[in-house]
């Protein structure tokens, strides 16, 4: 019995979140499935539809550039928001005082309302009409992007990199070692398990983007801002294809998926 | 560590079960959109109609004012949710795509039941089948706004009234630096209000007459299409036209920012009147082409298949569309009377201008893929004003679109 108290005390503890989880992710994601294969009209009538809501995304133009548009905005925002979470870590932890301020002040865009701050970053691109071209569109969202969530970003990776023995970067110093060269052999690979949580975390965050695109551009200009998440609302809820719209839903998921565990593959094979 | 674990089991439970809690409620839902613009107008209208059926019929019936913005949206949601209203306040060419997706129930009988007589065009527009999924509340139409000051100031003194007078204004104003058409090309716009009545005017429209085909990418298409364009190339529309969000707070001809508008709603026109004084705002017919037309379309309250008690929403409906109710509407919005021989409820320039353009009034290409068709269309139309594309080929481009939607849902 008493061997039986302390997993069973463990589950106690872990169960709201196992709830939590339960009712409101993996619930929601096998009721997806469900509807996938499914003609789900709003009056309340379903019909089993088998494969034809896949079918039907294979066969969409717009769903498979949305595909395009959605590895695009990722291909500028990953890298970018690394670069940038990377550079303001770095610069962080180097200041001698102030230290704190300076993290407030630069996680202050992650806790800001992303509504407000996509109507003022609306305005700052009217003059040069980055959201009117559609060749500028995704750059200026990734932008956006990369400006509302490098704060947490930087927040772990700052994390990563004061895990770095300062001794040992102090010894290198006086070896004669550069800044780069330091960065480069010695803070760099000591970053790797933080880089790799910062990459998968903003992947799956660039692929499943929607807000920006639904406060600043309603998928436009000429849908060059039209990504999957966009997509996926737009089936479901402006033409209420419920059934296309999961199927289009699990789609994304298995996407995010598969690029996780490729990510994972890919660190693990280069430690 | 026990105590802790059994709180913390407790708690648990406690979510789950208020997860599932739902408040049992009898209650007829409304689901009304500020049809008054003045907030406060509008709260109090609210509430003297539920307290006014209440009295009358001893059943309760709820209003929930929504916002206009996203409204397919919200209405889709709470649809697939199961928690939508009983009765939803529905535009024509909203309600045969929800007659298809067997959302709605017919409401023919409360239509008969009443004394009045409703505008043909609005009961058609409301009908699909032989049958009527809408009660009309009150009739809208759009048309031509000038503010006169600008076109004075470019040394305009005949104010344009066919398509291609508006285009030789155009260099003119865009000489001072101010567009001759304000033009809200986002795809998030209704094209009812924008590109359509262009359409209309140049003799097209969107579907053909078995609705199996679209008829956009016509000669007529073209033109209106064409006309925009080279607007725009002219400096005749807004830098941001292919873009644009039509705003009530912001209206660009009311800002002085356009000096017109080809389809502008009578809220709109009284802010025009506000910012640039009466004797600079005009309220004009629709503009003239091949044909002269413009939209305007009943709005209509349509019972949901959903609906907890049909019975009590029906007399609700019937409640809705006595005199007095629809009157008192139509004073606080600015909106027409739904009956025929019915004259504006407060006549003054505004009015008389929008009373004038009642009869081009045409409710839009009702279709069950009509708002469909507007998505697919109008990022082509973005297209051609961005120079991506030649009028011909966007809309060559979105008719392949949309025959291949229609053929499908066929």
């Amino acid at each position: 019995m008493s061997r039986l108290r302390e997993p069973l005390t463990v589950l106690v503890f872990l169960l709201p979140v196992l709830v939590l989880f339960g009712a409101f992710r993996f619930l929601p994601m096998l009721g997806a499935a469900g509807l996938s294969v499914t003609d789900y009209q709003p009056g309340g009538d379903v019909e089993f539809a088998g494969a034809e809501n896949y079918a039907s995304l294979v066969g969409d133009d717009h769903f498979l550039a949305s595909l395009r548009t959605t590895l695009t905005y990722a291909a500028i925002y990953v890298p970018l928001i690394l670069v940038v979470a990377l550079g303001t870590a770095l610069l962080l932890h180097s200041v001698p005082w102030g230290r704190g301020f300076f993290r407030a002040a630069l996680l202050a865009p992650y806790v800001t309302s992303l509504v407000l701050s996509g109507v003022i970053w609306k305005w700052l691109f009217e003059p040069a009409g980055l959201l009117r071209d559609p060749s500028t569109v995704l750059p200026a969202l990734a932008v956006v992007g990369v400006w509302k969530g490098f704060g947490y970003a930087m927040l772990v990776l700052l994390a990563g990199i004061r895990n770095v023995p300062a001794d040992c970067l102090e010894a290198a110093k006086v070896d004669g070692a550069s800044v780069w060269q330091r960065f480069r052999h010695m803070i760099l690979p000591s970053l790797r398990p933080a880089i790799f949580f910062v990459v998968v975390v903003e992947t799956i965050g660039a692929f499943q983007v929607f807000d920006l695109i639904y406060v600043m551009t309603g998928g436009g200009p000429v849908r060059a801002s039209y990504t999957l998440a966009y997509a996926v609302y737009q089936y479901g809820f402006t033409y209420v294809e419920i059934g296309k719209a999961a199927a289009a839903g699990l789609v994304l998921w298995a996407i995010v998926l598969l690029v996780s565990l490729t990510q994972r593959r890919a660190f693990e094979r280069n430690p | 560590m026990k105590r802790t674990a059994a709180l913390v089991a407790a708690c648990t439970v406690a979510t789950l079960t208020g997860c599932g809690a739902r408040p049992g409620d009898d209650a007829v839902t409304l689901w009304m959109y500020p049809v008054i613009a003045d907030q406060a107008q509008n709260r109090a209208y609210w509430q003297k109609v539920e307290a006014g059926f209440e009295a009358e019929h001893g059943l309760k019936v709820r209003i929930e004012l929504q916002p206009w913005e996203s409204r397919q949206e919200k209405l889709g949601a709470a649809l697939m949710a199961g928690s939508g209203p009983d009765v939803v306040l529905l535009q024509p060419d909203m309600i045969p795509q929800y007659v298809e997706e067997k959302a709605l129930l017919p409401v023919g009988d409360v239509l008969k039941a009443g004394d009045r007589q409703y505008r043909p065009s609005a009961i058609t527009a409301l009908t699909v089948g032989d049958q009527a999924y809408g009660l009309p509340l009150y009739q809208t139409v759009t048309t031509t706004v000038y503010n006169r000051k600008l076109f004075t100031e470019a040394g305009i003194t005949e104010l344009p009234d066919t398509w291609d007078e508006v285009r030789a204004a155009a260099p003119k104003l865009a000489a001072k630096g101010v567009p001759v058409l304000d033009y809200a090309g986002s795809t998030e716009e209704t094209l009812n209000m924008t590109f359509y009545p262009l359409l209309w005017q140049a003799g097209g429209s969107v579907f053909n007459e078995e609705g199996t085909k679209s008829a956009f990418s016509s000669a007529q298409g073209v033109d209106a299409l064409r006309f925009l364009v080279d607007l725009n190339a002219m400096g005749g529309l807004p830098r941001d036209a292919a873009t644009k969000r039509a705003r009530l707070v912001d209206d660009a001809v009311a800002a002085g920012k356009a000096a017109m508008s080809h389809s502008m709603v009578s809220t709109t026109a009284r802010n025009v009147v506000r910012s640039a004084g009466a004797e600079n705002t005009v309220v004009g017919a629709p503009l003239r082409h091949r044909a002269q037309v413009t939209f305007g379309q009943p709005g209509a309250l349509s019972l949901l298949r959903t609906a907890k008690n049909p019975d009590a929403a029906r007399k609700f409906l019937s409640y809705m569309t006595t005199p007095k109710v629809i009157e008192e509407l139509c004073v606080h919005s600015g909106f027409f009377l739904p009956w025929t021989g019915a004259m504006p409820p407060v006549v003054d320039d505004v009015d008389k201008g929008f009373a004038q353009a009642l009869e081009f009034a045409r409710a839009g290409d009702t279709h069950p893929q009509a708002r469909r068709v507007m998505g697919l269309l109008a990022p082509h139309l973005q297209a051609a004003l961005l120079g991506e594309r030649t009028p011909e080929q966007a809309l060559a481009d979105a008719a392949v679109e949309v025959d291949a939607l229609l053929q499908q849902k066929r």
